[in-house]
C-alpha cells in the first residue's frame, strides 16, 4: 500500500484561457480524513475532477492509490460528486447495484449489498429515485460510492443540502470508514465539517494552495484572542490595554500580546480592577480560514467553478 | 480492453432495461404497426380494384364479331402476354359490367368510370386487330423486339436479384432511420440528470459510448423481433401471394448478414448521432442537429442505392468503402453474388471504423463535454456554430 493515497505535483488547468488551478501540490496520507477548503469557485471541484481523472491537467502529475491514471483504480475508489446525479427511474437498490457494477462488482453481488446497505439505513429498496426525499436521494448516492468498500472516497462537497440530522449522519459514516483504513478526501466550504472530522487540510483560493497541514497549524498563524471583563470598568488598568482592544459584548477583545497576559494580569491584580472573565481563546479553523484566504476569491477564481 | 467492454456492458443492460421496461416501449413497438395497419387496408383496397379490372370483358356482339375478338385477343397475346390484355368472354349474365356491346365497326364500352380509362386503350388495340384482319384477311405485323442477354462475369444481377438487393438496402435503411435516430438525444438523460460525471470517474468515456451504442442496439433488435415476428403471423394467417428470388449467398446466410450489416450500419450511424447529440447542450440544439444528420443519412443511401448491380466500379467500390455506406452496399452484394469473403472483410473494416468513430466521439465529448484538454479543429467548428459566429470557443 503506497504511503500517499493521493499525490498531485503542479495541477493546472485552463478552461477557454482562465485559469482554473494553477500549480497544486497535494499529499494526501493513506488512512487519513483529509479536507480540501476554499470559497466558491476557488477551483476545489476542478481539482477533485482531476485527481480522479474525469479531466486531465494541462500541466502537472497525479497519482491514485500508486497510479498514474486514476480510472485504472476506478474499482478502489468512491466518488459522491457536488452536483448529485442519479437515474431518476431506477429503484434505490438498483441505483447503488448499478453504481457498484460501475466500479467492478458483480451484479449480484453489488445487488445483495445493496439491499444490505439500505436496510441498515432505514432506507425502502424498491422506491424509485423520484419519489425518494433529497435527503433520502443523497443518502442512496453516498451508499452507491461504498457499496464497493473502496479504499479512498472522495466527496466533493458531500453535506451540501443535508439537514442538520443527515449532515450528522454523514459525519458519523466518514468516521466509520476511515476508522476501517479507508482514506477519505472531501471538499467544502463549511469550515466547521473540515475542523470536526479532518487531520490535514488544504486550503485553496483562486486556483493555488494558500496553506497545507494539520489544523492546528493553520490556526497557529493567527494569534489567540483575548476576552477580558472587570468590575471596575473605567479603572487605570485599561491604559494597560492593547491598541487593538475593543469592547464587544461586554468585554474587552484583543490579540494576545506578544509578550504574554502575563503583564496585563499583573497591571489587573495590582489596580483591583476585580477580573471577572479572562479567557485566551485559541482562533477558530474559520479565522484561520478568512485570515489565509483573505481578499483572495477573485473574479479568475471564481470561474473555476 | 476487458474492463472497456465489461464497463459498456453494465451501461448498455442499464439502458437496455431501462428503455424496455418502460410504457413507452410499447409505443415504440406499436408504431411501426400503424402505417402497417394503413398500408394493408389501402392493399385491401387497391386488391379490390385489381379484382374488378382483372373481372372479363363480356362481348354482348354478334357471333361472328365475338369469334373475331377473341381470335384478335389470341394474337396479341402471344406477343404482348398475357397479362397485358383483359380477358374476353361471350355474355354470361344480363347488364354485365365491363361489357363490350355493339359491333366490331362501332364498338361501345360499358364500364364503371374508374374502369373505363383503364380498359379503353387495351380493348380498343384488340378491336383495331380484329378490323385490320377483316379488312386485309391477316393480322397486322407488330413490332419486333430484339432482346440481347448479357452475362455479367462475377456471377447474376438479373432482375429479381437486383430487387431483392433494392429491398434489402431499402429495409436497412427505414430501420436505421427509424431506430438510429434515438441516439442523438442519448446522453441527454445523463447530462440533466449530472450521472454523467458519475460515469465518467468510474469508466472510461469510451465505454459510455460504446455501453450507449449497444444498449440501443439491442432495443432495437428487440423491436425488430417483435416487428418480425408480427410479420411472420400475419403472413401465415393472411393469403399473400408474394415470392421472392433466393439471393445469391442463400436465405440464411443472407439473413445472418442482414442482421450483421444492420448492426454495423446501426452502430455507425448511431455513433455519429451519439457524437454530435452529445454535444448539444439543450434539448432545442439535439432537435436542431437532428435535421441535417438525417440528410446525411438520405446521401448515404443515395449512394449506396446508385452502386446496386455495379459493385467492381469505381462508384460500386466507393460505396463498399465508405463505411456508412459499405452496409449498405454489402447487403446488395450478398443479394447478387455469392462469394463470402468480401463480407467478412467488409464486416471488419466497419467494426475498425465503429472503433474509430467511438474514439472519436469519446474524444470530443470530453473535450467539449467535460472540458478536457485542448479543443480540436471540428469542436473548434461547433464552438463557432455555437457561439453564433462569433468565433468564441468555451
Amino acid at each position: 500500500m503506497p504511503d500517499f493515497a493521493i499525490s498531485a505535483t503542479g495541477l493546472t488547468k485552463s478552461f477557454g484561457g482562465v485559469p482554473a488551478v494553477r500549480g497544486i501540490d497535494l499529499a494526501i496520507s493513506t488512512g487519513t480524513i483529509y479536507g480540501v477548503l476554499g470559497p466558491n469557485g476557488a477551483g476545489k471541484t476542478t481539482t477533485l475532477r482531476m485527481l480522479l481523472g474525469i479531466i486531465d491537467p494541462d500541466r502537472g502529475e497525479r497519482r491514485v492509490l500508486g497510479h498514474a491514471d486514476p480510472l485504472t483504480v476506478a474499482s478502489l475508489v468512491g466518488y459522491l460528486p457536488e452536483e448529485r446525479g442519479l437515474y431518476p427511474g431506477m429503484s434505490a437498490r438498483e441505483a447503488i447495484a448499478f453504481m457498484g457494477a460501475l466500479r467492478g462488482l458483480p451484479l449480484a453481488e453489488a445487488r445483495r449489498r445493496a439491499t444490505a446497505l439500505l436496510a441498515d439505513h432505514d432506507l425502502p429498496a424498491d422506491r424509485p429515485i423520484r419519489a425518494l426525499s433529497k435527503g433520502m436521494a443523497q443518502l442512496v448516492q453516498l451508499l452507491g460510492t461504498i457499496v464497493h468498500e473502496p479504499r479512498l472516497i472522495v466527496l466533493d462537497e458531500p453535506f451540501s443540502g443535508l439537514d442538520a440530522i443527515n449532515q450528522q449522519r454523514l459525519e458519523e459514516l466518514i468516521r466509520a470508514q476511515a476508522a476501517a483504513g479507508v482514506t477519505i478526501l472531501f471538499s467544502t466550504h463549511v469550515i466547521a465539517h473540515a475542523e470536526r472530522l479532518c487531520e490535514r487540510i488544504a486550503i485553496i483560493s483562486s486556483g493555488e494552495v494558500r496553506f497545507e497541514g494539520e489544523i492546528a497549524a493553520a490556526r497557529a498563524r493567527l494569534p489567540s484572542r483575548v476576552r477580558l471583563a472587570a468590575k471596575v470598568v473605567d479603572g487605570s488598568w485599561r491604559a494597560s490595554l492593547p491598541a487593538d482592544a475593543v469592547h464587544r459584548e461586554g468585554a474587552w477583545q484583543f490579540q494576545l500580546p506578544d509578550g504574554g497576559i502575563e503583564p496585563l494580569l499583573a497591571t489587573l491584580i495590582e489596580t483591583q480592577a476585580g477580573i471577572e472573565t479572562l479567557v485566551i481563546e485559541p482562533p477558530s479553523l474559520h479565522e484561520a480560514f478568512v485570515s489565509i484566504v483573505g481578499d483572495s476569491d477573485t473574479p479568475d477564481g471564481r470561474a473555476a467553478k | 480492453m476487458n474492463r472497456l467492454f465489461r464497463s459498456s456492458w453494465v451501461i448498455a443492460r442499464r439502458d437496455y432495461v431501462a428503455t424496455v421496461w418502460s410504457k413507452t416501449f410499447l409505443l415504440f413497438l406499436l408504431g411501426p404497426l400503424l402505417p402497417l395497419v394503413l398500408g394493408g387496408g389501402y392493399g385491401a383496397v387497391m386488391a379490390g380494384q385489381t379484382r374488378a379490372a382483372d373481372h372479363p370483358i363480356q362481348i354482348i356482339m354478334s357471333r361472328s364479331d365475338t369469334a373475331a375478338l377473341m381470335e384478335a385477343r389470341a394474337v396479341l397475346v402471344r406477343r404482348l402476354g398475357e397479362n397485358a390484355l383483359p380477358r374476353l368472354s361471350v355474355r354470361s349474365e344480363a347488364d354485365a359490367q365491363p361489357a363490350l356491346t355493339g359491333s366490331l365497326d362501332k364498338p361501345g364500352l360499358a364500364a364503371p368510370a374508374d374502369l373505363l380509362a383503364r380498359l379503353s386503350g387495351r380493348v380498343g388495340l384488340i378491336v383495331d386487330q380484329a378490323r385490320a384482319k377483316r379488312a386485309v384477311g391477316s393480322a397486322l405485323p407488330l413490332p419486333v423486339v430484339i432482346a440481347t442477354r448479357s452475362d455479367i462475369a462475377l456471377g447474376k444481377a438479373d432482375d429479381a436479384s437486383v430487387d431483392l438487393a433494392r429491398g434489402a438496402q431499402l429495409v436497412l435503411f427505414f430501420l436505421t432511420m427509424l431506430l438510429a435516430g434515438m441516439m442523438i438525444s442519448n446522453l441527454v438523460e445523463e447530462k440533466s440528470s449530472k450521472v454523467i460525471e458519475l460515469l465518467a470517474a468510474a469508466v472510461p468515456v469510451d465505454a459510455i459510448f460504446l455501453g450507449k451504442l449497444l444498449g440501443m442496439l439491442g432495443v432495437s433488435l428487440t423491436g425488430i423481433a417483435v416487428w418480425m415476428s408480427v410479420g411472420i403471423c400475419a403472413a401465415a394467417v393472411l393469403p399473400t401471394d408474394m415470392a421472392l428470388s433466393a439471393p445469391a449467398v442463400g436465405w440464411p446466410i443472407f439473413l445472418a448478414l442482414g442482421v450483421a450489416y444492420f448492426a454495423t450500419v446501426y452502430l455507425l450511424t448511431g455513433a455519429i448521432y451519439l457524437g454530435v447529440g452529445a454535444q448539444a447542450g439543450s434539448v432545442r440544439e439535439v432537435q436542431t442537429l437532428s435535421m441535417p444528420l438525417t440528410m446525411g443519412q438520405l446521401v448515404i443511401f443515395g449512394i449506396a442505392s446508385a452502386s446496386v448491380g455495379e459493385p467492381n466500379r469505381p462508384f460500386g467500390l466507393a460505396a463498399t468503402i465508405i463505411p456508412w455506406t459499405s452496409p449498405f452496399a454489402m447487403i446488395a452484394r450478398a443479394a447478387q453474388f455469392a462469394q463470402l469473403w468480401p463480407h467478412l472483410l467488409a464486416l471488419l473494416w466497419q467494426i475498425v471504423a465503429l472503433a474509430v468513430m467511438i474514439r472519436i466521439g469519446a474524444r470530443m465529448f470530453r473535450r467539449n463535454v467535460l472540458k478536457s484538454g485542448r479543443s480540436t479543429t471540428a469542436q473548434l467548428g461547433y464552438g463557432f456554430l455555437r457561439k453564433g459566429g462569433r468565433g468564441e470557443v468555451e
